[in-house]
């Protein structure tokens, strides 16, 4: 028995306000905020939170494969599963696929995912999407899209917290939405009204009619109908259409309230907050999600959902946030002027080197005295021991030992703060602070890690980690 | 305790005309103004000398012995280059010393020089072994700046406290015809300055500044035959730690460790057993205004976590108990890397001497000059000097 395992997201710390947007152009704006990726954050990185986050208290050892989708991927060629891979520890042999081009590529991942653990490929697949995308200034879209991330994990056994029923697809062959390889940076598109109705409804309300009738499921067998949208009116039209009762709780927020329209990644994302929200066993959830086509999939609820350690997913982000006040600083970490981003010293050798520094965060802990420390040296600066290590993945909590706030270092966003930090396993690390709210930062403040785009020297993104002020709320 | 570098003598120093940003000099042109006003105030040729050692930080300034050849002609002699972060400089002297008193050489050169304007950029460039992101970040006022909230948590140090060091310094320096800087700034100058890093304002850094220093030095019993008003080596101190501090959970950024240690050999080759009390000016390392204060402290010169108190209470004015940078320090004086540690033993011999350019530390028999370098503090020089009768 195929389903999923666990569930997890990301929702950037920072809102961007639509009545900042509207005041920034003279235009009228309309409520709630759009999640606003940090200048560190990019696709990938979010999936890398949301990835984590889902996979929190699983062994790394046992993840069976990393799809990662996304259709603003920080590389048009260089595959980004293996990257989120790494970071999360994963072995060698995990299965790992990149999904982009389409909106459907998260689904086309959960698809794939699930036929792999069906088939008994692999086992605890971690399907993880991140979405940036970019909308023309001054449009409805700007204030429509917003960045976020989600993860699912599949697999099979004891473990699967919705069953997989099965799935329904159609394609739709539209110019809805789109963006040009090579050409386009931000979204385009010709006509609205006709790709909403003739695009969108039509063929939502048409697959979603088509899985409930292969999988001989009625309106009111549903428990909750997790279907996306391209934005916040199409949404509203479709319920009714297929007969659901919104007012009854049937129907799942599709986010766009305070987190906005977050592509690839939204049917990951409202999965995850439809696990957290109230399902019980027995509950049959079905998935859809719609992009030149639509892909409708269908779930039941097990008693293990009720197991699950809590997992940090959109409740838990949602109560923690911070208003980006300012269009142009959304602007700029959008690379949407002519700020160049940071370009410090790269060195792909040396980053290959050490990859499990690097990426999975690894020190290491001497065998003679304990002694964990970063990075990974020979010799064991306390007792001298030489070469009698064993690699060890660092804590990813700790305590400000000291800090500053540097104006110096050539950051995209000053001050850069500066700490050292004493993770809880005893290890003493350097990192950069981001997320956080430069006076608010003291002594001893508890901090957690949060894997970032460092800066892009040598033209391409060199990731590591920072800390950041305990992300708390929704728990 | 006998020492062999008791039997080394300075006789001779110079340094580039001034310090501070010098678009229309080469390196050469410093090395050139800074090596023969040497050999001239020793009274002695170039080819009088036997070996050389130059101090250099960054390469784009220089590489190899040939950089201090080429200037004046110094050719087809051991010359070697130094590079110890901040320390280039002073170690370039030590080991002129060391050469010395090895019985090798009678007569050899230690200088130093930086030319750093010539590059673009705020601050200094990048110091020191680098990795794409693994302390990425870090600079150079941050990586001492760091110990301000521990210090300020233990010790109660100020912002105020920072600031009565740049006060002092450049109280001084504007008396210096050499400085970088040539005038004085207020306790509110400092204090409302542009943070370049915490609380470190623009004028609690050193500015970047070219310049170059010399010293010819010989043996003891020779040095006589040059001057009477030679003045003899009494201690080298060297000591390096790590290039990894915010990563050491032992390093609690309360004292800089190289200081203490180095500071630990030098006072035992020199038999001083009471700093405050022994020594009457000494050039301490003060990149950043923090820096001083815990020099301050880690040299003995006050108890730990006093050295805000001593600085403000004056008694590290030029006429106080002990004269703290009474050339401006690198605060005021300028701070080209290499060249530093020549530069602070000229300020102290000249001092010793009693013909500092400056303001005079009266009377002075004993000097200090103190090296801090690396980011937060990975290797200390220093070196102790004496024109008392009873070292000659």
């Amino acid at each position: 028995m195929a389903g999923i395992k666990s569930f997890g997201a990301h929702v950037p710390w920072l809102r961007l306000s639509r009545e900042v947007i509207a005041r920034g152009w003279g235009i009228p704006g309309a409520p709630g905020t759009v999640a606003a990726a940090n200048f560190d954050e990019d696709s990938v990185t979010m999936a890398v939170e949301a990835a984590l986050n889902c996979t929190e208290g699983f062994n790394p050892s046992t993840i069976g494969g990393v799809y990662f989708a996304s259709t603003t991927a920080p590389y048009a060629e260089k595959s980004l599963a293996s990257l989120v891979a790494t970071v999360l520890d994963a072995p060698d042999g995990a299965l790992t696929a990149d999904f982009a081009v389409s909106l459907r590529a998260s689904t086309s991942a959960l698809l794939a995912a699930l036929d792999a653990a069906a088939c008994g490929k692999a086992d605890n697949i971690v399907v993880t999407a991140g979405e940036t995308r970019v909308a023309e200034p001054v449009t409805q879209w700007e204030q429509t899209l917003g960045d976020g991330a989600g993860a699912l994990m599949v697999g099979e056994g004891d473990g699967v917290i919705a069953e997989f029923l099965g799935s329904y697809s159609l394609k739709d062959e539209i110019m809805f939405t789109w963006r040009r390889a090579e050409h386009d940076h931000m979204l385009r598109e010709f006509n609205a009204r006709m790709a909403q109705s003739m695009g969108y409804e039509k063929v939502m309300v048409r697959a979603i009619k088509g899985a409930m009738h292969k999988l001989g499921l009625a309106p009111e067998g549903i428990a909750r109908a997790v279907f996306t949208a391209p934005d916040f009116r199409s949404h509203g039209r479709i319920a009714a259409k297929c007969g659901f009762n919104p007012a009854a709780g049937q129907v799942q927020d599709a986010l766009f309230a305070f987190v906005g329209g977050t592509g690839a990644a939204q049917p990951l994302m409202m999965m995850a907050n439809a696990l957290e929200s109230g399902l019980k066993e027995g509950d049959v959830v079905l998935l859809a999600h719609y992009a030149d086509g639509a892909d409708v999939l269908a779930f039941r609820v097990t008693g293990a959902l009720a197991q699950l350690p809590p997992r940090r997913a959109v409740n838990a982000c949602l109560a923690s946030q911070h208003p980006l006040d300012s269009l142009a600083r959304f602007m700029r970490n959008r690379g949407l002027t002519i700020i160049p981003p940071l370009d410090d010293f790269g060195s792909p050798v040396q980053t290959w080197r050490d990859n499990s520094q690097v990426y999975p965060l690894h020190g290491v802990r001497c065998n003679q005295c304990g002694f964990v420390r970063f990075p990974i040296d020979r010799v064991c600066g306390r007792c001298k021991a030489r070469d009698d290590n064993t690699e060890v993945r660092l804590a990813r909590r700790g305590r400000v030992f000291t800090f500053i706030h540097d104006n110096l270092y050539p950051a995209v966003e000053l001050p850069t703060t500066l700490t050292v930090v004493d993770l809880e396993d005893g290890a003493r690390i350097f990192l950069q602070m981001t997320d956080r709210v430069p006076e608010e930062v003291e002594v001893d403040m508890e901090v957690e890690l949060t894997f970032r785009r460092l800066h892009t020297g040598d033209e391409w993104n060199h990731y590591f980690w920072k800390c950041r002020p305990v992300r708390r709320g929704g728990e | 305790m006998t020492c062999p570098i008791h039997d080394v003598a300075i006789i001779g120093g110079g340094a580039s005309k001034v310090f501070g940003e010098q678009f229309d000099k080469s390196a050469d042109d410093l090395l050139f103004e800074a090596c023969f006003e040497a050999l001239d105030d020793a009274g002695v040729g170039v080819e009088d000398i036997q070996a050389g050692w130059i101090g250099i930080a960054y390469p784009f300034t220089g590489l190899s012995g040939a950089t201090m050849a080429d200037p004046i002609k110094l050719y087809d002699i051991p010359i070697t280059h130094t590079e110890n972060y901040c320390c280039s400089g002073m170690d370039a002297f030590r080991n002129a010393c060391l050469a010395v008193a090895s019985g090798m050489y009678d007569m050899v050169m230690a200088c130093g020089v930086e030319k750093i304007t010539d590059q673009g950029g705020r601050g200094l460039p990048g110091l020191g072994q680098q990795h794409p992101v693994i302390f990425r970040g870090i600079t150079a006022p941050s990586a001492f700046g760091l110990a301000f909230e521990r210090h300020r948590k233990e010790f109660g140090l100020t912002r105020e406290d920072l600031a009565y060091v740049a006060v002092k310094n450049h109280a001084n320096g504007a008396a210096h015809p050499r400085a970088h800087f040539r005038r004085e700034v207020t306790l509110e100058q400092v204090i409302k300055a542009p943070s370049i890093s915490g609380p470190l304002g623009l004028l609690d850094c050193c500015p970047i500044s070219d310049g170059a220093a010399a010293l010819v030095i010989t043996r003891r019993d020779l040095a006589r035959k040059y001057r009477d008003d030679f003045v003899t080596v009494r201690a080298l101190g060297l000591s390096v730690y790590s290039n990894w501090l915010p990563f050491l959970p032992d390093f609690d950024y309360l004292a800089w460790r190289p200081t203490v240690k180095a500071a630990e050999q030098a006072y035992a080759q020199a038999g001083i057993e009471d700093p405050l009390r022994e020594i009457d000016l000494a050039e301490v390392h003060d990149c950043f205004t923090i820096t001083e204060i815990l020099n301050i402290e880690d040299l003995g010169f006050c108890k730990k976590g006093e050295g805000g108190k001593f600085v403000r209470e004056g008694r590290a004015n030029v006429d106080g108990d002990v004269a703290i940078n009474p050339s401006g320090g690198l605060k005021c004086f300028g701070h080209p890397i290499g060249a530093t540690g020549c530069r602070m033993v000229f300020e102290v011999m000249r001092q010793l001497q009693g013909r500092a350019e400056g303001k005079q530390r009266e009377g002075a028999k004993i000097g200090m000059a103190h090296n801090l370098g690396g980011l937060g503090g990975t290797v200390c020089g220093i070196a102790i000097l004496s024109s008392d009768d009873k070292h000659k």
